[in-house]
């Protein structure tokens, strides 16, 4: 696993699901699932799923 | 409940039953109905055989029944819409012609006020796009950086609303052509209106638009509803995902985090359109978010945008009628640990002249529901000045209350819910029934009792009981306090579901009950949306029926399923029930599914087209109504 994407401020990227349009942002992690801010995407268990529709990680983009 | 609605103020009950009556309907609960079965154990009323409950590439509907498609993505609705080319797609073209991701359906009679059921207007809302399904060379994962801007605003004008006029000769329903009814709303080209305590409001004003009372387009529209007088209502959702650009640098940054803005759009809109970057245009997602009516038998209305229903996620906003003629419109919020609203209005219709009515939904009350564990609910005005929606938390007026709705319901103590989508009312016995479709992040801890599980993946469905409601009598809409049950949970019997014990024989399962709608014997009709849910359960979505009285009660079965890959929405009975309308949404949605290479091609089925969303009409082979 190379470094995580980052946006333009060197933060690290905001990931969109693409089926719902949910943003995935690693300041706040998903503390639903006990995932703790400043997770990046890359980070995220494989099992991992949008809060919001339950797609999987394949239908995000940054 | 929809056509019921819309005509009342010109029917009288004597009208209704008799049309009831032609339509093959009985008089008697559906309970009895099924009791009168000879020799037949299986406690439900709906009679019809259920198709395969297994996922396909095409639809498929109960035995004895035909689904017709009748109008898909890119046929031509305005006049002088031109033919469609898939490969040569033009925004000017996708404007005039029928939009994406059919969602909500209204069957309007012609001429108005009537009880016609072979000839009216279809009304549909486009809620969104699929641009990777809807031109070539397109990835899920690339879109967003690859669209040019003629596509993208391809996609703004497939947003919207269609109206065209349908017409049923035989057993075959018509798109009728060069209709003076047809019409598109777009997200590109039409403009609304702005009306209501919010209108004008500073927050409301842009660069485009300095009056805060005009803007252009609406957004993600996904249910809806009809009033009494025989106006659309059409309901802003995920209006956020439009959106790009740091909240944190905008003064509105809490209420566009609030509403899911947190900086990064799944569309490409706002590389070529500014208002689409809130650090451009920090009050461009103030104008979304809305409940938008419009008058679809006058083609020139100007769509208006009502403020005083609040600004959420509005899956949908449906009407009841006050006995003293005051109207009452439901509304959900569709997002995880959101909020069941309602509004009344301060006056009453006016019975007499419809248009009369036009500013009616400009006054009245909006209210949030909290659930309480003894089976009571409670209606939370939102109401500036009292209690703590005051300066001190930041609500300088009711404009303020209703921009931020979420926030003011959450300063009053609303019960946090699993997403509440369509809410609707059962002309047979008065009840509210609320389709809440899902919610896998509620944690043990957050459980109550009208939300009971935790990690809810399947949804429920709620009933709800105004005081005086039952078999015949619709109760007051408008009282403080209700009652509510849980109509059922949904899954399999694994996951906890209640259905009728008789579901498992002679019905079947269902997840994620989205829109719904009645039947002129008070059966409710669901249609789910798993989302991508859809291949992990196997069972197709589509359009479900259960009874809500008598022995039948909650005993679901499955009526019609979706193509692969699509959810089912916009269930709309003509008044005589003979024909249902369903739209198919974003068939061939998945995330290795392309123009290129989709996973179907419904319902051309043609090598050279991709899937197309559209609106499919069901009869019964003998002509009686729809699931008899």
């Amino acid at each position: 696993m190379g470094q995580p994407a980052t946006e333009a401020d060197g933060s690290l990227a905001l990931w969109v699901c693409n089926r719902c349009g949910w943003v995935y942002a690693p300041a706040e992690g998903d503390p639903t699932r006990r995932i703790p801010p400043l997770t990046a995407f890359e980070r995220l268990p494989p099992d991992w799923s949008c809060p919001s529709c339950g797609a999987d990680r394949d239908y995000f983009f940054h | 409940m929809r056509r019921l609605d819309s005509t009342e103020i010109v029917l009288s009950r004597r009208q209704i039953l008799a049309a009831s009556a032609a339509a093959g309907a009985v008089a008697a609960l559906p309970g009895q109905a099924s009791a009168a079965k000879e020799g037949a154990s299986d406690p439900s009323s709906l009679a019809f055989r259920q198709p395969e409950h297994t996922i396909a590439d095409t639809h498929r509907v109960a035995a004895g029944h035909q689904a017709q498609v009748l109008i898909r993505w890119g046929d031509g609705v305005a006049v002088d819409a031109p033919a469609f080319d898939v490969f040569a797609q033009s925004a000017a073209a996708q404007d005039r012609q029928f939009g994406y991701n059919n969602d909500f359906v209204a069957f309007m009679p012609l001429p108005v006020g009537s009880l016609a059921s072979e000839h009216g207007l279809l009304c549909v809302n486009h809620e969104y796009t699929n641009a990777e399904l809807m031109f070539p060379g397109l990835t899920l994962k690339d879109k967003t950086e690859k669209l040019c801007r003629e596509q993208v605003d391809v996609e703004i004008a497939a947003h919207g609303h269609s109206v065209i006029e349908v017409r049923k000769n035989g057993q075959s329903w018509q798109v009728v052509a060069a209709s003076p009814f047809a019409r598109r709303l777009s997200a590109l080209t039409t403009e609304f209106q702005m009306s209501g305590p919010a209108a004008g409001h500073d927050r409301l004003k842009t660069k485009a638009d300095p009056s805060g009372r005009t803007v252009i387009g609406t957004l993600n529209n996904c249910a809806g509803g009809v009033t009494p007088w025989g106006t659309v209502l059409i309901a802003e959702e995920n209006f956020d995902t439009y959106f790009s650009g740091d909240p944190k640098k905008t003064p509105e940054s809490v209420n566009h985090i609030r509403l899911g803005i947190k900086g990064k759009s799944r569309y490409a809109w706002s590389r070529f359109h500014d208002r689409f970057d809130i650090e451009k245009e920090p009050n461009e997602p103030n104008r979304f978010g809305w409940v938008v009516e419009f008058d679809p038998y006058d083609p020139t209305s100007v769509p208006v945008k009502r403020t005083a229903l609040g600004r959420f996620k509005h899956e949908a906003a449906t009407c009841v009628t006050l006995a003293d003629g005051r109207v009452v419109v439901y509304s959900g919020d569709d997002e995880m640990f959101e909020y069941l609203y309602r509004f009344v209005s301060r006056d009453p219709i006016d019975r007499k002249n419809r248009r009369a009515n036009v500013g009616l939904l400009d006054h009245g009350t909006l209210s949030v529901a909290r659930f309480d564990k003894d089976g009571t609910m409670t209606w939370l005005p939102l109401v500036w000045g009292q209690g703590k929606l005051t300066a001190a938390n930041g609500f300088a007026s009711q404009a303020d209350v209703l921009i931020d709705a979420r926030r003011a319901a959450d300063l009053v103590g609303a019960t946090p819910m699993d997403r509440p989508e369509d809410v609707e009312t059962n002309p047979a016995n008065g009840r509210v029934y609320v389709m809440l479709t899902n919610n896998s992040q509620r944690k043990p801890e957050q459980v109550n009792g009208a939300n009971p599980r935790a990690d809810n993946r399947h949804g429920h469905v709620l009933e709800l009981t105004p005081p005086g409601a039952g078999k015949g009598r619709i109760g007051r809409h408008d009282a403080e306090r209700f009652r509510w049950e849980i109509l059922f949970l949904a899954g399999q019997r694994a996951d906890g579901a209640t259905y009728h014990p008789a579901t498992d024989k002679y019905g079947a399962w269902l997840s994620a009950p989205d829109n719904c709608t009645f039947d002129n014997r008070g059966r409710l009709w669901i249609s789910t949306d798993q989302g991508s849910n859809q291949r992990k359960n196997a069972i197709p979505d589509g359009m479900y029926a259960c009874d809500v009285d008598g022995p039948g009660r909650s005993l679901v079965k499955f009526f019609y399923g979706v193509p692969r890959d699509a959810e089912m929405c916009g269930p709309a009975f003509t008044p005589d029930n003979r024909t249902l309308f369903v739209a198919v949404q974003h068939p061939g949605e998945d995330k290795d599914s392309t123009f290129d290479r989709p996973s179907t091609r419904w319902p051309d089925f043609r090598p050279d087209l991709p899937p197309r969303p559209a609106i499919v009409a069901i009869t019964k082979d003998d002509g009686g109504p729809v699931g008899s």
